[in-house]
């Protein structure tokens, strides 16, 4: 499949094989190798040509002026892209800028080629194995997926098969390795990838088509994770004065940062600074309204070492500064101190 | 395929298309399955289709142990590889021999008879994959040895694919699995099965034309002790049993454990203790909602650290990798 590209650049970009394309119809080309380099620094594409797909490896190794990289061709796009190592952001015509990370894969068609991988951040090494089937190849699983046909004869504007892209799952990663990997040659090279192209596509599928719709912010909690972020609330709300960093508290507790963070937002529904913003703030309008201490004091009390930074954070939260706050608080209640 | 299954002792097997209610649990969803049952014990055959190949899984118990005698008309160009048990054959085409667990073998007859001696109380299991020629033929350019084989096979002279058999190695037993596990049905079930098979053919032609160390001539009895040490080894995973101990437990000497896994599995029993642990982690980690230190713990890693880094360079991936996807999947 002969695909066009071009970059920013004036020069564009060309792609040259590394290997003499076999001549003749009989031998079956292995491998073609395609390098070429520009303002991107360069790319590696390697060809495995197969009469229903064509599985293709790049790699794009990417310079600091790096910006997009336009790939262009006649031909009817239909192909499964799996991305391997870093970040993906691709622009179908028009549309909007889409990412696809590592481990995520979907199904992309277009009635030409005409997508534009977008790199960022520069300096990037990202890769990606796309497999572009024929129509006739899809047709033959059609039966067993309608979504499939149904996606594949929408021939106007290019679209994805799923709105968002999925993931990976073990199975399927061993394959994608096997695939890569794959040490043979020749027509036993042909008859392995086919095979294993043909068992990706119905496990990418099913993927695709078949998966619960689930939100993929919320992260999984055991009743042992549970556990943990009440451990982290509590010891959160008794060290008011003296808190932990997010980092302390995880070691505190035993729990990655990650998870910390994303679980204690999911079962409280505040993040962790919030909520230890809420307590700090309470505290410290308690003791402006119940005592006569200066407000210095109390931001030394409410765990600030700085009151200007006290002040601030006060009257973000109450919207008044501390000291405008306790004079209001005084005049409604009829009991002006001097 | 049309398999008639005579014993010396039990007589001939009735092979009902209706399971005996013993049986249906180890029935293999959307497979068609033959089977009986009785105080002999039982037959289980089940067989998947896969556009024009046939891959027909086979189980074997025998309470008193018997000889049985496999016969069909049809020609078989099969691959067979043996799951569980050492299969002592006596086939009237290929002769005597053994083939052991894990056993590869890829051959053709003209039709089917053959004898097995069967251990009292053993279970025993193969899969056996029916290919067409077809599937042969655009794979003889890249290995040459299969072109006088399957000229013995166009003139129906029966024929062993590379003179002998070799062990399956993880890729092939990996196949095996998700041929057996296959969770599709109707068309996709097919087509799923036939490319699986392709695959297998291809893993297992290119093993068996390799000068694989052919299987070490291991006797009868020294291959039931090293089952023995097996089931002893797969009970015990958590703990750190000694190859001493080991050998204390299954009146081996060292030497020949080792030696035994070697000739059976084609590695030694760490690394095949080793094998099985990584392979029962990731179940585990699919399967159920243990924490990765609890299963890292059952496979015998104390730290859950070592267990990841022993997992990642196994699978390539980490364990919490098939924990996320797998929670993701809806489990």
């Amino acid at each position: 499949m002969p695909i066009h590209s071009t970059t920013p650049t004036p020069r564009g970009t060309f792609l040259r094989p590394l290997l003499p394309e076999p001549s003749g119809t009989t031998a079956f080309p292995d491998v073609r190798e395609l390098q070429s380099s520009g303002c991107f620094s360069s790319l590696l594409f390697y060809d495995d040509q197969c009469p229903d797909f064509c599985i293709r490896l790049s790699n794009y190794f990417l310079g600091a002026d790096a910006g997009w990289f336009e790939k262009s061709s006649g031909d009817r796009l239909l192909v499964l892209q799996f991305v391997l190592h870093d970040s993906l952001y691709f622009k179908l015509d028009d549309q909007e800028r889409r990412c696809m990370s590592e481990g995520q894969f979907n199904f992309i068609a277009a009635p030409s080629i005409s997508k534009i991988n977008w790199f960022d951040p520069a300096n990037s090494h990202v890769d990606t194995l796309d497999i572009h089937f024929s129509p006739a190849y899809l047709k033959q699983v059609g039966d067993d997926f309608p979504e499939l046909i149904r996606w594949v004869a929408k021939k106007e504007c290019p679209s994805t098969l799923s709105p968002t892209p999925a993931s990976v799952t073990p199975i399927m990663l061993r394959m994608l390795h096997a695939m890569i990997d794959c040490p043979y040659t020749g027509e036993l090279r042909r008859t392995y990838l086919q095979a294993k192209a043909a068992v990706l596509l119905l496990l990418a599928l099913e993927q695709l088509i078949c998966r619960p719709a689930r939100e993929s912010t919320t992260i999984p909690l055991r009743k042992y994770d549970l556990e943990k972020l009440y451990e982290a609330r509590e010891f959160l709300l008794h060290n008011i004065e003296n808190p932990p960093t997010l980092k302390q508290l995880a070691h505190k507790i035993g729990m990655n940062e990650f998870k910390l963070k994303k679980g204690y937002k999911q079962v409280f529904g505040t993040t962790i600074f919030g909520d230890f913003n809420k307590v700090r703030m309470e505290e410290a309008r308690n003791y402006l309204l119940g005592t006569d201490k200066s407000i210095a004091d109390i931001s030394l009390l409410a765990g600030y070492d700085d009151p200007p930074n006290f002040i601030r954070a006060f009257k973000h939260y109450f919207g008044l500064a501390p000291n405008q706050f306790r004079k209001q608080y005084l005049t409604a209640n009829g009991n002006v101190r001097s | 395929m049309n398999i008639r299954i005579e014993a010396a002792q039990a007589g001939e097997i009735e092979l009902s298309p209706v399971l005996p209610s013993s049986l249906q649990p180890l029935q293999i969803p959307d497979s068609i399955g033959y089977g009986a049952a009785g105080p002999f014990g039982h037959v289980l055959v089940q067989q998947m289709e896969g556009e024009g190949i046939t891959a027909i899984f086979h189980s074997l118990h025998f309470v008193q142990g018997d000889q049985i005698t496999y016969r069909s008309e049809e020609p078989a160009l099969r691959l067979q590889i043996i799951l569980r048990n050492s299969y002592h054959y006596d086939s009237m085409h290929l002769g005597r021999g053994a083939l052991h667990e894990r056993g590869i073998s890829f051959n053709y007859v003209p039709f089917i008879n053959s004898s097995l001696k069967l251990r009292p109380g053993e279970t025993y299991s193969h899969l056996s994959v029916y290919y067409q020629k077809q599937h042969l033929l655009s794979l003889q350019s890249s290995i040459p040895t299969l072109t006088p084989f399957l000229a013995k096979v166009s003139i129906d002279q029966p024929a062993i694919f590379g003179g002998s058999y070799t062990i399956a190695d993880a890729a092939i037993l990996s196949v095996v699995d998700n041929i057996l596990g296959c969770t599709y049905s109707g068309h996709v079930r097919e087509l799923y099965i036939y490319h699986l098979c392709i695959e297998l053919l291809v893993l297992s032609l290119i093993r068996l034309s390799h000068d694989m160390p052919a299987a070490g001539a291991i006797s009868e009895e020294d291959a039931y002790h090293i089952y023995r040490a097996k089931e002893l080894l797969l009970q015990d995973m958590g703990h750190h049993l000694s190859l001493s101990s080991l050998a204390e437990e299954t009146a081996l000497s060292i030497y020949k454990l080792n030696h035994g896994f070697k000739a059976i599995y084609g590695i030694g029993a760490a690394e095949f203790l080793h094998e099985a642990r990584m392979k029962k982690a990731h179940q585990a980690l699919s399967e159920t909602d243990m924490t990765i230190s609890v299963i890292g713990k059952s496979c015998g890693y104390s730290h859950p650290h070592a267990f990841a880094l022993a997992f990642k360079k196994y699978f390539g991936y980490t364990p919490a990798f098939v924990q996320r996807a797998c929670l993701k999947n809806g489990f």
